[in-house]
């Protein structure tokens, strides 16, 4: 036995090593963060988790994720996994359409765009468009690739069209699918590459009958801004949800954006200046309508307004210090409907930060970083009522208030995960 | 078991010298370069800031910030450079574990062969003695962590130093990432791959040896056009199932748990007929 000493000993060392090692990183030498119940139910709260940076001076930042039932350090995670789940379902952050990643996994396999997929109980849908090289024309073509899964029957079906005069734009996305009276009916935004008219977002619907397979197409609706004084013109989808369920309307953001030339002191300094409205677009008839001017936005720099879709209604949730102000429109009727204002019923002069609304709930962040409270709200989105609030803490020796002070942790957003 | 024990012992101890010139490489580069480094920063830190600006030290690190490991290295090349060498010369040293035997003054490998013992213990023994010098050195790496930790620390000034933990450290450099993955699981995978990598190298080595020249480098070619066939599975079955109407890039057609799982179970596979490969070689193919 005393021959083989050395390679006993050079195995032992190996063992000991590699599982000090594990056992160590097994035990993360940062903080743990955690929310304190201060009022309401806790249920309302599941699934919302603060997405933050741990950093320790010295180190690179550490994304850190903190919900009811715990910290969770991204570094602990695989790395080949999170790699490949990030490069190929990046758009699946939302928990609804990740859950459809799951329960419908054939049908969804390889389906990467979240907002590119219809649910409805009987029926799913993806659209993709696939952009072609035509070698004979030397040109661009666009195609619509459509999939239909009858649920019931479990049946797949899918179609095929190819957009006309694609090559007069600079770019086309698809901005909705909708099962709409027996047809799909796409929504489709594109941007001209017309010099004289550049820049100028258009919308379309393309509807098909699931039966014969016709293609139609509605008319063009071009979002043409109110002057043409240095103005550009840009129209961004509110979504409700990564996957919608039957609803005619989309909700466009559009902003319009103007930059002002000012003399001072013989420099020349360039302002922007931004106005964003909001449009609904009926797939039904191909037509957008202006929604009430109360809900539009403007700014300089940073918007200080976020918007909220649930499917029936629109709101404006607008931050004004300690102030969250919300602002509510029904879709269907573009009718005002009564609005509330949340404070942060903490500090005078404290903020409101980070709001998020996803579903029926609206959630954000109030306090102030350079204090010792933190608290995370989760309001009903229509009414207001708050549902839960809880106080952000750490456990052990950290002191939260030292760490928002030196920068050693930042809180970025808030997002709804799925449990 | 006992005899294949026996082989292992004696390959390790054929392997301990250059084993241990690169751990000494290894420790006595890592080990300048982060004293060296470390000085200069102090040095710097002293000069420019505490003496030619004349600032506090609690104001330097109040503006600046404490001198950490991670600033002083920054993925510093000389620092990596025993790591990849150590990858380097440990992938020569699978192709010299078999041919030193061959080509050497006494071919040493008649004598090996000719033991009363099965050739599949000479074959598991060379395996396992890569196996045991990869992880030596991976578990050296490990080991010395600490030791360059407090290296680090006795070079700077209580007041001025940032302390990070092994891990940390290990967390910060790219190259150690992937030689010390954080997750377990990943280091697995990743010394998985590397096992039937090195599977694989056998094998053509004893196509080579069982055929000679010509053959053997053909029927080289050969296996490695069925391991990549094998490998490309999930490619091949994703372009015939899916790829016509929604899905451009193959492995789009897979979840990342499925792909995860086949490209390990084909590469299970791959490493386990590379094995059943080379003792057919040993035992039909290779004669004394």
């Amino acid at each position: 036995m005393k021959r083989y000493i050395g390679s006993v000993l050079l195995i032992i060392f190996i063992a000991f090593s590699v599982s000090a090692y594990y056992l160590q990183a097994n035990r993360v030498p940062w903080p743990d963060f955690y929310f304190e119940k201060v009022e309401g139910d806790e249920s309302a709260a599941e699934g919302w988790e603060l997405d933050a940076e741990y950093s320790k001076p010295g180190r690179s930042d550490d994304r850190v994720m903190i919900g009811l039932s715990g910290t969770e350090y991204v570094a602990k995670r695989s790395a080949l996994y999170t790699t490949l789940d990030e490069s190929q379902y990046q758009r699946y952050l939302d928990p609804d359409a990740r859950k459809l990643l799951e329960s419908e996994s054939g049908f969804m396999r390889g389906k990467q765009n979240a907002s590119n997929v219809y649910a409805d109980d009987n029926a799913l849908a993806y659209t993709q468009l696939n952009k072609i090289f035509d070698k004979k024309e030397m040109k661009y073509r666009y195609e619509l690739v459509v999939e239909v899964l009858d649920r019931n029957t479990n049946r797949t079906r899918d179609y095929r069209h190819e957009l006309s005069d694609a090559s007069a734009y600079f770019w086309i996305t698809v901005l909705e699918v909708q099962l709409l009276d027996g047809r799909i009916s796409i929504a489709v935004n594109g941007t001209t590459s017309d010099v004289i008219q550049e820049n100028i977002p258009e919308l379309w619907t393309i509807s098909i009958d699931l039966e014969s397979g016709k293609a139609m197409q509605s008319s063009v609706v071009k979002l043409l801004p109110a002057s043409q004084d240095r103005v550009q013109i840009s129209a961004q989808k509110i979504s409700d949800h990564g996957v919608r369920g039957p609803n005619p309307f989309v909700l466009l953001q559009v902003t319009e954006s103007k930059y002002e030339e000012n003399l001072q002191n013989s420099s020349i300094s360039i302002q922007p200046f931004h106005k964003a409205n909001l449009l609904r677009y009926d797939m039904r008839t191909g037509t957008a309508e202006p929604l009430p001017e109360k809900l539009s936005t403007i700014w300089k720099n940073q918007p200080d307004a976020t918007y909220a879709f649930d499917g029936r209604s629109v709101y404006q949730l607008q931050q004004n210090g300690d102030k969250l102000i919300v602002t509510s429109c029904d879709v269907e009727t573009a009718a005002m409907k009564p609005g509330y204002t949340l404070s942060n019923q903490m500090h005078g002069g404290d903020q409101v930060s980070l709001i998020s609304a996803y579903g029926n709930n609206l959630a954000f962040l109030a306090g102030s970083e350079t204090k010792l409270e933190l608290q995370l709200v989760i309001a009903d989105l229509p009414s207001g009522k708050v549902l839960y609030r809880g106080k952000l803490k750490t456990k052990g020796d950290e002191d939260l208030a030292e760490m928002f002070s030196s920068r050693k942790f930042r809180a970025d957003k808030l997002v709804y995960t799925l449990k | 078991m006992n005899r294949y024990l026996k082989l292992v012992h004696m390959e390790l101890g054929r392997a301990w010298k250059p084993l241990a010139a690169l751990m000494g490489l290894t420790l006595v580069m890592q080990l300048a370069i982060v004293v060296y480094l470390t000085r200069n920063r102090v040095a710097f830190v002293k000069r420019n800031y505490l003496e030619e600006q004349q600032m506090s030290v609690a104001t330097f690190v109040q503006k600046i910030g404490r001198i950490s490991f991670n600033d002083v290295m920054m993925d510093n090349m000389l620092f990596t450079a025993p790591i990849v060498l150590g990858i380097v010369v440990l992938l020569l040293y699978t192709l010299f574990l078999w041919y030193r035997d061959w080509l050497g003054k006494n071919m040493f490998i008649y004598r090996l062969l000719m033991l009363p013992s099965a050739r599949s213990d000479l074959y598991f023994a060379k395996l396992t003695t890569v196996l045991l010098l990869v992880f030596s050195l991976v578990a050296f790496q490990m080991a010395i962590l600490p030791l360059l930790s407090a290296a680090f620390a006795a070079s700077v000034p209580y007041e001025l130093r940032e302390s990070v933990t092994a891990v940390e450290l290990a967390s910060e450099i790219e190259l150690l990432t992937l030689v010390l993955p954080f997750n377990w699981k990943d280091f697995l995978l990743y010394y998985g791959f590397g096992m039937a990598g090195v599977a694989v190298l056998y094998a053509c080595v004893l196509l080579e040896r069982s055929y000679k020249i010509v053959r053997g480098i053909a029927g080289m070619l050969v296996y490695l056009a069925i391991i990549g066939l094998l490998l490309f599975l999930p490619a091949i079955i994703g372009l015939l199932l899916f790829l016509p109407a929604i899905i451009d890039v193959y492995w789009m057609a897979l979840y990342p748990w499925e792909l995860i799982t086949l490209q390990s179970g084909l590469v299970a596979v791959v490493g386990a007929l590379s094995v059943w490969l080379s003792l057919y070689l040993m035992k039909h193919k290779i004669t004394v």
